[in-house]
Order: structure tokens, then C-alpha cells, then sequence
């Protein structure tokens, strides 16, 4: 019975982890896979090593410290298994060496700022800049459905979000901010 | 410059062609700067798709982890225990109760592919509940309704019944489109946030478009598109069309855990009041369109309503079944 309590308390705390860092952990690792699908996975498979090791570990304060490292490493040998294999047209390899994830409080804050700095950036935009980019980034629609349904051409479809993009890119750099978002990267081209 | 920023949108958007796409490298070939840029668009490309999405998403991802670490079952139950939790929140912050939440299943055959599936049945009675189907597609159901949906739906359609009142908001695929069977009419989606009327007792089915784009059809008409904002009675005797544009708001509040009125006027509270309690109220146009209020609706019945209106601005009400008349204060 007791114990049937502790681990439904468990439970709820790995919750409540998920919900309040499931976002910032999945835009810290587009910071080094520049994939939202294999993003997904590795915070899954984080929270996951998180419940397995719920016995071993606080769930407490420094646990969002722990949920970053794992799943910093998670994105290291995302990227080290992923270069063994052939890519084709524009990819990003990673190099990790000029950062090496060990202060995960920093980190935290980063994203923060970032995921703050993006929301109001989006309120400043013109109010047709603002649609379009919120029909394409929050509906995840292509930018010809855009186009289709607001009955405008694809290009300014283009254009607008080019526009909204290149601003937030702009707003960044001002704060210091340019670094994070950038990773290193070589370019490979294969056909 | 700009030309090659757009061309960086454009293979994001993965909408290059192949010479576009040999241009872009060549450009990125050219300076570290050029690099530098297509990594910084691409990352905010994609960390603000992460940070715009709804908290939806969230959900969903929390309900495959708990199926992962075993304290949920899959396949057939997933229809009750992913989307209870969800439904537990709503009863607990709005406290709606819902009376009925059945999963029926009955076997059919396919025309098409002469398979059988399984079909899932929502059914609300007094109150309402908000469900996710397979497809990630949000419904919230209002009182008295069933809405019908395969387990898996096809890969190039997918199709629900409807009897009642529901609000969707479709989860995009262009390759599956969405529609919903109300009987006499058909609403087709791509990806949207629409609102469905079919009720047995009205005489019309209404369909309400609040964003994107959804055409509706039936035998009797041609498929015609409907705008946002646009509300759309088809009335079933006569099998004809009406539009109006409206504040789609005052139709769909019914979704959310409150009503809060801020000096509205009665003629748009009683729209609200309609969708709420699934009632129809009646009031002069004069007296609907003079009187302004302000009051918030959590859990009260109806009549505690009525009651407190009646308190707040000179009207008396007269409730039965599904009609409430509203009339001026010593009038008749």
C-alpha cells in the first residue's frame, strides 16, 4: 500500500517534469540535431531513463540539471551512430567540441531566454507577418496551403516568413544570442 | 541577399526544386558567412515551431511516455486511457461530469477494401468532454452528442459521423482529408477549426468556420467553400443554404471551462447561453439587443442563471424543455 503511494507520487512528479520541460528540452537538442522527429525520440528516451532510475535519483531541484545531461548525450550518440551512415543532399554534422554540456544550469537559462525572446518576437510582427508565420509554425502548414488559404501567392507566402525569420535571426544576434543557435557544421553534398 | 534568405525558407519549407537546391549549396559554398546564416535560419526555423506549438502536443508526447513506461495500456484501450487523464482535468478545474463516456465496438465491413474495423463511439449526455482521435485531431463534444470514428482511420481519408454538437480542430494532413458525416451534409477539412451542429430537435445542421478552410456538401448541393468566420445553416426541410458571418467566439465558448460576459449585450449572451446548456432562448429583438450584462458562467445549472439575470436587469424568464422565453419585467 505504501508503496503503491510513493511510486504514484513518482509518477506524478516525472509528469509534471515532462510537461513544464518537455518544450525548452526539445528546442536545447535542435541546438545539436537538427531533426524534430529524432528530437522527439531523444526526449522521450530521456524521460524514460529518468523513471527507470527513479529509485537512484532526487527528483527534486537538480533533476531538470540531470534531464538536460542525459539528454545532451543522448544527442552525441545521435550524432556519432548517425555518421557512420551515408547522407544525401544538405546535412549539418555537428562538431560538439565547443561545447561540452557539463553546465546544464546555463542552459536552462539559455533556452529560457530563448523560447521568451522567440514568443515576443512573434507579437511584434505585422499582423499579416504574424498569421503566416503562426499558420506555418504552430499549424505546421507547407507554405502553398498558406498561400491557397489566405488566397495570396506562394511567394509572399515566402516572403513574409523569410521576413519573420530573418527579424527573430536579427533580435538574437542583438542579444547575444546568435551563438546558441548556431551549431559548427561542414556541409556535405552527395547526389 | 534577400533572394538567397528566401531560397533558405523555401528548402525549408521543402519546396525547392532540384535546380534551387543546387543553387543554395553553391551559395553556402561561397563564404562561412552564407553558412552561418542557413544554420541560424534553420535552427530558428525549427526551435520556433517547438516553442509556438500547442500545449497539445505536449499532452500527446506525455501519453506515449506513459505508455512506455507500462502504466498505460495500448492498442484497444488507448482510446479510454490516453484521453482520460485529459478529461480528468476538465472535470476537475470546470467540474462537468460526464455521465457517459462509452467505447462500443462493432465490427463493419469496408466497402472499399473489404476489411473489418473496429469502430469507437463517443457519447456525452449531460455535459460534455474533449477527446483525442488516432489522428491527433482535438474533438470537444457537447452534451447530448455521439460521434463515430474508425480505430485507424484510411491513409487517404479520414471520416467521422455526427450526431450533435462537436468542435474540431483537425490535425493537418493533405494527404488524408478529414470529413465529417452530419446526415444530410458532409464538411470536408484539410486542417482547420470548425464547429458542427447536428441535432435531431433543430431543423437545420450548422457548421461554423473558425479558421483555415472547410467545404460542405450534400445530394443536394454543390460542394461550396465556407470562410472563416462564416456560419452555415443547412435547413433540412428544403434542403437549402443559409450564410452569415458571425463572432465565432460567441458560438464556440462552449469549449472552454467558463463563460465570462463583460458588458455583452443579451442578443450575443444568449448565443453563448444556446451552445452552453444546448437550450433554445427566445427574446424579443429590443429587449436582446438593449440590455447589456456581466456575469461569468462556471457550473451553475440553467435556471440559476436565468434566476440571477433576472436580478441583475428588468426581464423574467419561463423555462420548458428545451425553450426558455425571455420577456421584459411586467410585460407580458
Amino acid at each position: 500500500m505504501m508503496e503503491e503511494h510513493i511510486e504514484e507520487s513518482a509518477k506524478d512528479r516525472v509528469e509534471d517534469l515532462f510537461r513544464n520541460n518537455y518544450k525548452s528540452l526539445k528546442i536545447y537538442a535542435l541546438r545539436f540535431v537538427r531533426d524534430l522527429d529524432v528530437v522527439e525520440d531523444l526526449v522521450q528516451d530521456t524521460f524514460v531513463e529518468l523513471w527507470n532510475r527513479r529509485d537512484y535519483i532526487e527528483l527534486d531541484g537538480t533533476v531538470k540539471a540531470y534531464l538536460y545531461k542525459t539528454l545532451y548525450n543522448k544527442c552525441l550518440n545521435h550524432l556519432n551512430s548517425k555518421a557512420t551512415t551515408s547522407q544525401s543532399s544538405i546535412e549539418n554534422d555537428t562538431f560538439l567540441s565547443h561545447t561540452d554540456g557539463a553546465d546544464s544550469q546555463d542552459e536552462v537559462l539559455h533556452v529560457k531566454e530563448l523560447q521568451e525572446i522567440i514568443r515576443v518576437h512573434i507579437e511584434t510582427l505585422p499582423p499579416q507577418c504574424k498569421r503566416i508565420f503562426l499558420l506555418s509554425r504552430n499549424k505546421d502548414l507547407k507554405n502553398r496551403e498558406i498561400a491557397e488559404l489566405l488566397g495570396i501567392s506562394v511567394k509572399s507566402v515566402e516572403k513574409q516568413i523569410t521576413k519573420a525569420l530573418f527579424e527573430l535571426r536579427t533580435h538574437l544576434y542583438k542579444s547575444g544570442f546568435l551563438l546558441f543557435i548556431i551549431i559548427l557544421f561542414i556541409l556535405k553534398i552527395s547526389y | 541577399m534577400l533572394k538567397h534568405e528566401e531560397l533558405i525558407v523555401k528548402y525549408l519549407d521543402k519546396s525547392c526544386t532540384r535546380e534551387e537546391e543546387e543553387e543554395l549549396l553553391a551559395w553556402l559554398e561561397v563564404s562561412e558567412e552564407n553558412k552561418e546564416l542557413f544554420s541560424s535560419l534553420s535552427s530558428l526555423w525549427l526551435m520556433s515551431k517547438a516553442e509556438l506549438e500547442d500545449d497539445l502536443e505536449t499532452e500527446l508526447a506525455l501519453a506515449r511516455f506513459r505508455e512506455r513506461i507500462g502504466t498505460e495500456k495500448s492498442s484497444i484501450r488507448e482510446v479510454q486511457k490516453v484521453k482520460l487523464p485529459l478529461l480528468y482535468k476538465i472535470l476537475q478545474v470546470a467540474a462537468i461530469f460526464l455521465i457517459l463516456f462509452n467505447v462500443v465496438y462493432f465490427l463493419y465491413k469496408d466497402d472499399k477494401e473489404n476489411e473489418i474495423r473496429i469502430i469507437n463511439r463517443l457519447l456525452t449526455a449531460d455535459s460534455k468532454g474533449k477527446f483525442i482521435l488516432p489522428d491527433s485531431t482535438v474533438v470537444w463534444l457537447n452534451a447530448h452528442s455521439v460521434l463515430e470514428y474508425p480505430e485507424h482511420f484510411a491513409e487517404d481519408k479520414r471520416e467521422v459521423h455526427l450526431k450533435g454538437e462537436a468542435y474540431f480542430e483537425v490535425k493537418k494532413d493533405s494527404a488524408a482529408p478529414f470529413w465529417v458525416n452530419a446526415d444530410d451534409i458532409k464538411v470536408r477539412v484539410l486542417g482547420t477549426s470548425f464547429l458542427v451542429q447536428n441535432y435531431d430537435k433543430n431543423d437545420y445542421v450548422e457548421t461554423i468556420l473558425t479558421e483555415g478552410a472547410v467545404n460542405i456538401t450534400s445530394s443536394h448541393f454543390k460542394e461550396m467553400a465556407i470562410v472563416p468566420n462564416e456560419r452555415v445553416l443547412y435547413l433540412k426541410k428544403g434542403d437549402s443554404l443559409k450564410c452569415e458571418i458571425v463572432n465565432t467566439n460567441y458560438y464556440t465558448s462552449w469549449i472552454n471551462e467558463k463563460l465570462v460576459f463583460d458588458n455583452l449585450s443579451l442578443a450575443n449572451i444568449i448565443i453563448n447561453l444556446n451552445k452552453w446548456y444546448g437550450v433554445d432562448i427566445e427574446c424579443s429583438k429590443d429587449i436582446a439587443e438593449s440590455t447589456n450584462m456581466s456575469f461569468t458562467v462556471c457550473r451553475e445549472s440553467l435556471d440559476e442563471i436565468l434566476e440571477a439575470m433576472e436580478e441583475i436587469a428588468p426581464i423574467r424568464y419561463k423555462h420548458e424543455g428545451y425553450k426558455v422565453y425571455i420577456t421584459k419585467k411586467g410585460g407580458k
